[in-house]
């Protein structure tokens, strides 16, 4: 006499006939989730990649302004420099100017030339200070250049190295893009050779959780309930499901 | 006492470490101050004599009795020193003296070689004697203002 449909349903839950083919879709299903796992990563890196060469772009844009505006203000200080120079310059002539017209008072005698000496002296003593004052100034701005050609350097430094994340960054980028390409073939190769696709081996894993727990409550159902109670309650979805089962065990069989 | 005219100068420091000391120049030895100018050398002159250079359309020599300012004035052109040069007047040729520094120019007290400045006594720039050693020199007659 054949077995009943719902014991066959039973036993083909509680001991399945193909350990393999149970083993190979939950295999399946766990390529898939790491497939698709790998998928969102080296996209999310691509995209990071652009990002970080977008940011690197634009900060590459501001070190270039800096460095010009660095370098103009350095060109501007030179130019100062040069003017402080003939500032220099012309309080040591006027001093020279003031020294001779001293001599020129000495010369006239100590009372006619006295007014001279005192003005001379005084202007001496001016050009002397603005001249020490101008070289100071020439000094402090000689530093300021010294700091500048720095800071340019620097920046230059700076530059090169973004240039070079930049580079890295685009390296990133096209790793991604053929990273993706190849994920993309797996994908094609995982189909064809576990005859699945993503939503498929979902689909499954479903499936198979899904008929653990129902066999979990079963069987927690069984120790509190009669099984004839149980039994009429469940049959409306065990009689479809053991039919479907039936079918499917002659499909093999056959 | 006489009442001297003239100039007050400081000899600048020497690179043998000599220290600076004050000179007076009168008034009559003195044809004025000018700008260091570039400064020739001439081949077999040895200090004092620096060269020659041209000052005011002549050719005159150059000496640094006190020691060459330039090679080591520090900063180069801080040195008020390297940066002036005292045209002299001697016999009726005139001389370059570098490396002094003007102090004053004015009316001193002193006497015949020296002058009075806040009590200390300045001696009289001996440019007959420094002259007549340039011009026993191997260079001596070569050069003539």
């Amino acid at each position: 006499m054949a077995e009943k449909p719902k014991r066959r349903l039973f036993g083909l839950l509680r001991s399945p006939k193909s350990e393999r083919t149970n083993t190979t879709a939950a295999d399946a299903g766990a390529l898939w989730t790491a497939h698709a796992r790998a998928a969102t990563s080296v996209r999310d890196a691509g995209e990071a990649a652009q990002r970080i060469a977008s940011n690197i772009a634009k900060q590459r844009g501001a070190l270039d302004s800096i460095g010009d505006r660095a370098r103009a203000v350095s060109t501007r200080a030179q130019d100062l420099g040069t003017s402080f120079s003939r500032v220099t310059d012309a309080f040591e002539k006027l001093s020279l100017v003031a020294l001779n017209a001293a001599l020129e008072g000495a010369r006239l005698g100590e009372h006619v030339g006295q007014s001279l000496q005192l003005v001379s002296e005084e202007v001496r003593l001016s050009s002397g200070r603005g001249a020490e004052s101008a070289r100071e100034l020439s000094s402090s701005l000689s530093e300021v250049a010294a700091e500048l050609a720095q800071v340019t350097a620097n920046l230059e430094r700076a530059r090169e190295a973004a240039a070079e994340v930049a580079q890295e960054a685009g390296r990133v980028g096209a790793s991604s893009s053929d990273t993706e390409r190849a994920l993309g073939e797996l994908a094609e190769r995982m189909k064809r050779a576990t005859g699945s696709d993503p939503e498929t081996a979902k689909a499954l894993a479903d499936a198979v959780e899904y008929g653990k727990a129902f066999v979990g409550a079963l069987g927690a159902l069984g120790e509190k309930v009669p099984r004839s109670i149980l039994m009429s309650v469940l049959r409306p979805v065990l009689e479809p499901l053991a039919k479907w089962a039936s079918e499917e065990e002659a499909g093999e069989e056959g | 006492m006489l009442r001297r005219s003239g100039l007050v100068v400081r000899t600048s420091e020497t690179r043998d470490g000599a220290r600076s000391a004050l000179g007076f120049l009168p008034v009559e030895r003195v044809e004025g101050i000018v700008r260091m100018p570039r400064v020739s050398p001439i081949v077999g002159a040895r200090p004092p004599m620096l060269g020659v250079a041209q000052v005011q359309g002549g050719v005159i020599p150059v000496i640094a009795p006190y020691g060459d300012p330039r090679p080591h004035s520090t900063p180069p052109g801080r040195d008020p020193s390297a940066r002036m040069l005292v045209v002299c007047l001697l016999a009726g040729e005139r001389l370059g003296l570098a490396g002094v520094e003007i102090v004053s120019v004015g009316h001193f007290d002193g006497d015949d070689h020296s002058v009075r400045i806040d009590g200390e006594r300045v001696p009289e720039v001996d440019l007959a004697t420094l002259a007549s050693e340039l011009h026993a020199r191997p260079w001596a007659g070569r050069v003539r203002a």
